[in-house]
C-alpha cells in the first residue's frame, strides 16, 4: 500500500480512532498524541492493512491495542485523572450543545467516561460508531455473546445513574 | 409509541439491531415526543454529539504526510566535494580497468588452438611447455652422449682389433719362419 492508498483508505479514518482514543483515554489531549502514534504504526503495518478483509475493523483494533498499553503503561492509580474536566467538553462546541439539554447531555457524556474499560469499548463501537457484533468482536477480540452482555451491563448502568431506574 | 417502548426495552437488554437501535435514534432526534419518553432523549443525542466530534488538527493528514515522506535533504560544500571527487576516482579507476583489458584482449597466445587472453596463464603454459622441450633435449643429448661412449668404446676395441691382426700375422710371419727354417 503505497502513500496514496493509504491515504484514500486508511486517513479517512481518523475521526473514528479519535473518537476511539477518547473514549478509552478519556482525554482530548492524550487522544489527538494518541492518534497521531496511532497512524505512524498504521504506516509501518500497511503492507497488513493492505491484505485484511475488513480494513476498519483492523484499524480500530490496532488504535484499541495502543489505547490500552497507553492507559497500562502509565498506570494510572485514579480513574478519575484520566476524566476530561467539563471545560474539555465544552470547548468543541457542536450543534447538539446549543440544544437546551445540553447539561443532560453533558451528564451523560461524564456517565459514559466512568464506565469499566470493556463496557465503555463496546458501548461507543455500538452506539456511537454503529458497528455490527462481529465488527466489534474482530476489534476487541471478544465473543458476541460476550459483547452483548457488556453492552446490556453499560446501557443499564448510565439508565441507572441517569435516571434511577 | 408502544414499539418505541418495546424496543427501548430491547435496547436496554443488548438485543436491538442495528436497524432498530437507528429507529430510536431518529425518534429521539425530532423534537415531538412522548412526555414520559422524554428522560431519554439526552442519552441519544449523547451517542450523536459524540458521533459527530471530530479530530481538532485540520491539518492532520498534511501533517503525516509530511513525516512519512522521505525529505530531500540540503547538502554543504564538504559533502559535494567528496560526491564529486568520489565520482571522479571511480571514473579513474573505469578508465584504468578498461585500458588493462584492452592491453589484455590484444596480449594473447594459441595454446592448442585455443585463444588464452590471460598473461600469467600463458607464461605458466609457456613454461611448461619449455620445461617439456628441455627434458626431451636433456633426453636426446644423453642419447647422443651414450651413442659417442658406444663409438668410443667401438674404436678402443678396433684398436685392439688391429693389433689383434697384427700380432696374428706377426705370429703367422714367425710360423712360416719357423717353419721354413
Amino acid at each position: 500500500m503505497d502513500l496514496q492508498q493509504f491515504e484514500i483508505k486508511i486517513l479517512p479514518l481518523k475521526n473514528k480512532i479519535y473518537r476511539l482514543a477518547k473514549a478509552l483515554l478519556n482525554n482530548t489531549t492524550e487522544a489527538e498524541d494518541a492518534v497521531q502514534d496511532i497512524y505512524l504504526k498504521l504506516w509501518s503495518s500497511r503492507k497488513e492493512l493492505e491484505k485484511a478483509e475488513n480494513i476498519t475493523a483492523l484499524t480500530l483494533q490496532i488504535a484499541r491495542n495502543h489505547c490500552i498499553d497507553r492507559i497500562r503503561s502509565r498506570n494510572r492509580v485514579q480513574f478519575s485523572d484520566l476524566i476530561d474536566n467539563d471545560e474539555s467538553f465544552s470547548s468543541e462546541p457542536s450543534p447538539y450543545e446549543q440544544t437546551e439539554q445540553k447539561d443532560l447531555v453533558k451528564n451523560v457524556k461524564q456517565l459514559i467516561s466512568e464506565l469499566p474499560e470493556q463496557q465503555r469499548i463496546v458501548i461507543h463501537l455500538r452506539d456511537v460508531e454503529g458497528l455490527e457484533m462481529d465488527e466489534i468482536a474482530a476489534i476487541t477480540g471478544m465473543t458476541e455473546n460476550a459483547i452483548k452482555v457488556y453492552l446490556s451491563r453499560a446501557r443499564q448502568s448510565i439508565r441507572k445513574s441517569f435516571l434511577g431506574k | 409509541m408502544d414499539n418505541i417502548k418495546e424496543l427501548l426495552q430491547k435496547y436496554f437488554e443488548g438485543d436491538t439491531s442495528l436497524a432498530e437501535e437507528n429507529l430510536l435514534q431518529q425518534y429521539f432526534a425530532q423534537t415531538e415526543i412522548a412526555e414520559d419518553l422524554k428522560q431519554y432523549k439526552p442519552l441519544f443525542e449523547c451517542f450523536a454529539g459524540l458521533e459527530a466530534e471530530t479530530l481538532p488538527n485540520s491539518a492532520f493528514d498534511e501533517d503525516f504526510k509530511q513525516k512519512v515522506t522521505p525529505r530531500r535533504k540540503h547538502h554543504g560544500l564538504v559533502y559535494h566535494i567528496s560526491v564529486w571527487s568520489s565520482a571522479a576516482a571511480a571514473c579513474v579507476i573505469l578508465a584504468m580497468g578498461s585500458i588493462y583489458y584492452i592491453e589484455r584482449q590484444n596480449n594473447y597466445m594459441i595454446v592448442n588452438g585455443k585463444r588464452v587472453n590471460d598473461p600469467e596463464k600463458a607464461l605458466m603454459i609457456a613454461a611448461e611447455k619449455l620445461h617439456l622441450v628441455t627434458g626431451k633435449f636433456n633426453n636426446s643429448v644423453s642419447h647422443v652422449q651414450q651413442i659417442g661412449r658406444v663409438g668410443k668404446q667401438l674404436s678402443v676395441m678396433e684398436i685392439f682389433n688391429k693389433h689383434d691382426s697384427t700380432t696374428d700375422s706377426l705370429n703367422t710371419n714367425n710360423a712360416i719362419k719357423h717353419n721354413e727354417n
